[in-house]
């Protein structure tokens, strides 16, 4: 492995192995996926483009500080469908320095802007200046003013279960309180569960505005804390909040830096753990773009005694990384807060789960690569 | 059982630190996902000052990632059952048809009567004679047989663990009506004190079938209500590292009704032995 790899590798493994290599790396990694995303489009658009308008947006991508959000994935999703005008209408959208834009889109979709769900199709066009973006298609014309950092819809819709509210930080900026029903264990569909036209029949349930309550609370520990601060901002842009009773997965490659948690009372110390867990889901997505960290076509499945079921190696590295980072969490947290002995629990929680679920898994597996084995050994040296 | 003891007990000291009671640690453990007769065991092993051991050695099997099959000593060795708690593996093919015949040649002319080791202190460490153990039995030792001492070496290969801390081989003969009674095979802490202080603590068997009688002989585990049934060839391995009745290894070799039943045993120990009493060589049981 070079130094670009240890560097890289460590950024990902926890704020405390290389904290000032984090923010370069992830917006390396960002770049990274944004140019794989912009030649797809060009591939798929076959000279159909605006040149002159396309290449003002492949330059402002190589030069804009780029940020790990989920209008990327959404707009790589949509080139994967076959809709590269649509793609490229939402990086345009995504890049504050691009003022004007204008693409026929084939195909109705939607796409995406700090929360806010727009549906076009047809002629679109995007115009912006001085705090001011309007979309318009032949669905209709919508307009965002920006406040706080964030683009911010001018309309507002009574009874509308997408509720999108800035949270008064650079990262992340804003929570979507939704009522729309999720899966356990599965990240919510955003696009298509957004009602568009029309406000929905369905009312966001009680406890939305308390449990953004609870998130900025917790925000604000992290904030007073350590390291975790930056670790968090480096890859969550916005939080969406599932109605209650559910526990949706945090994360999708379809959504960088957009995280899904559900809308239980857990109260502020749990809920931290939850965004930093969900965090660290980013930070690995973030290394699979890189690096391999298993052998491709290869996995070892070990029994876990303490469930009674079974666990692969993919499966133990990605609770190992979540456990130490919150283990590390923890322990800062627990120099500070009100109550450093539910610190102190959450963090021995970990550890258990650490050393009963992962560690045997890990340590002997002959599948980890050079760069998946080097992360092993540096989450668990974190620890020791 | 293997356990992640030293972070369980971490935990469950910071859990009743914070005031909970022991049910409500239960109840954490559950809500962890942990299944209820792990959460059984890891209590009892707290409440009875066991749940320590996170970082000891325990022979187990040298196998990863499920492997039906694998390879020790130039020879393929079948995975045909495992089990946890206990730990228990049936291997296939460990030895082969030659190697058991060989064996039994080796051992027949060499037959004493089996004798046991009581769990009383005042019987004799050699053992006695005991209407428990109505078989006979060879021992050999190290050096006696090349290929009793090869199979040695293929235990330590298939369960990771020292040759120097595994027992001479025992060859033993069951006849029609012979049998084993239900018993433990690791030696009693208390009464086998300085037993264990010369050589170590048991802490592993190895059982090899060198045939497969006609009827009977089912080697059983009463704890658990598993019976194995002796093939040609197979080895039965269990392990036992805490030396007491929650070892759940309690086992017996049930009367054979037809025939003969040969297995040949392997003790494995925690450790090597001294040999201070100056009766054995250093590393030889």
């Amino acid at each position: 492995m070079n130094s670009s790899a240890f560097n890289i590798l460590d950024a990902c493994a926890s704020p405390f192995a290389r904290l000032e290599a984090q923010s370069s790396c992830t917006r390396l990694v960002a770049l990274s996926l944004m140019r794989r995303v912009l030649t797809n489009i060009r591939r798929a658009a076959g000279g159909r483009f605006n040149e002159l308008a396309f290449a003002t947006i492949e330059k402002t991508v190589n030069t804009s500080p780029l940020n790990w959000r989920p209008e990327i994935g959404i707009a790589a999703a949509a080139v994967g469908r076959g809709d590269p005008e649509l793609a490229a209408l939402q990086i345009a959208l995504a890049y504050d320095d691009i003022e004007s834009y204008e693409v026929p889109v084939s195909t109705a979709g939607c796409v995406y802007l700090d929360g806010s769900i727009i549906r076009v199709s047809g002629k679109s066009a995007l115009e912006r200046n001085d705090g001011f973006l309007k979309l318009s298609s032949s669905e209709g014309a919508q307009e965002f003013i920006s406040a706080s950092g964030m683009w911010v819809e001018q309309r507002s819709i009574p009874g509308d279960d997408w509720r999108i509210q800035g949270l008064g930080f650079s990262r992340p900026r804003y929570c979507i309180a939704s009522g729309h029903k999720a899966s356990s264990g599965i990240f919510p569909s955003v696009l298509r569960n957004k009602t568009v036209t029309s406000p929905s029949m369905s009312s966001v349930d009680t406890g939305g505005s308390e449990r953004v309550a609870e998130i900025e609370n917790a925000l604000a520990l992290l904030c007073d804390s350590n390291a975790y601060s930056g670790w968090l901002s480096g890859v969550v842009d916005g939080i969406l909040v599932t109605p209650s009773g559910t526990s949706p997965g945090s994360s999708s490659p379809e959504f960088p830096g957009l995280i899904a948690v559900g809308r239980d009372d857990l109260g502020v110390l749990r809920r931290l753990e939850q965004l930093v867990g969900a965090a660290c889901q980013q930070y690995l997505f973030q290394l699979s773009l890189v690096y391999a960290l298993i052998d491709a076509g290869r996995e070892e499945v070990a029994y876990v005694h303490s469930r009674r079921s079974y666990t692969t190696v993919r499966r133990a590295l990605a609770a190992a990384h979540e456990h130490v980072n919150i283990i590390l969490l923890m322990n800062e947290i627990e120099k500070s807060c009100d109550n450093p002995g539910a610190a102190r629990v959450r963090a021995e929680r970990r550890r258990v789960m650490l050393m009963s679920e992962c560690n045997h898994v890990l340590s002997g597996s002959a599948v980890l690569t050079d760069e998946g084995r080097y992360l092993w050994d540096r989450l668990i040296a974190s620890i020791e | 059982m293997q356990t992640s003891g030293t972070s369980e007990k971490r935990y469950i000291d910071s859990l009743l630190e914070g005031g909970m009671t022991i049910d409500q640690v239960k109840q954490e453990l559950q809500d962890l996902g942990w299944h209820s007769e792990y959460i059984r065991y890891v209590v009892d092993s707290y409440e009875s000052g066991g749940l320590v051991a996170g970082a000891r050695s325990i022979p187990q099997l040298a196998i990863r990632n499920l492997s039906g099959s694998f390879v020790v000593d130039g020879r393929e060795v079948r995975v045909e059952m495992r089990m946890y708690r206990p730990a228990v593996a049936l291997l296939g093919s460990f030895l082969s048809h030659d190697e058991c015949t060989a064996l039994v040649d080796f051992a027949r002319p060499r037959l004493r009567q089996s004798m046991v080791v009581l769990g009383d202190g005042d019987a004799p460490e050699e053992g006695v004679n005991a209407y428990a153990r109505t078989s006979e039995q060879a021992s050999i030792k190290r050096g006696v047989s090349a290929l009793a001492d090869r199979i040695r070496d293929r235990v330590a290969g298939a369960f990771a663990w020292p040759v120097s801390q595994i027992e001479s081989m025992q060859v033993v003969r069951y006849d029609v009506g012979a049998d084993f009674t239900p018993h433990h095979d690791y030696f009693c802490p208390e009464a086998h004190a300085t037993l264990i202080e010369r050589g170590g603590q048991r802490v592993a068997t190895v059982l090899l079938y060198l045939n497969a009688p006609s009827a009977g002989g089912v080697t059983a585990f009463p704890d658990i209500e598993l019976e194995i049934y002796p093939q040609i060839g197979n080895a039965l391995f269990f392990e036992y590292s805490s030396a007491s009745t929650d070892s759940l290894t309690l086992h017996s070799g049930v009367s054979i009704t037809e025939g003969e039943k040969w297995v040949a045993t392997f003790f494995l120990r925690d450790r090597a032995s001294n040999g201070s009493d100056g009766r054995k060589s250093a590393n030889e049981f």
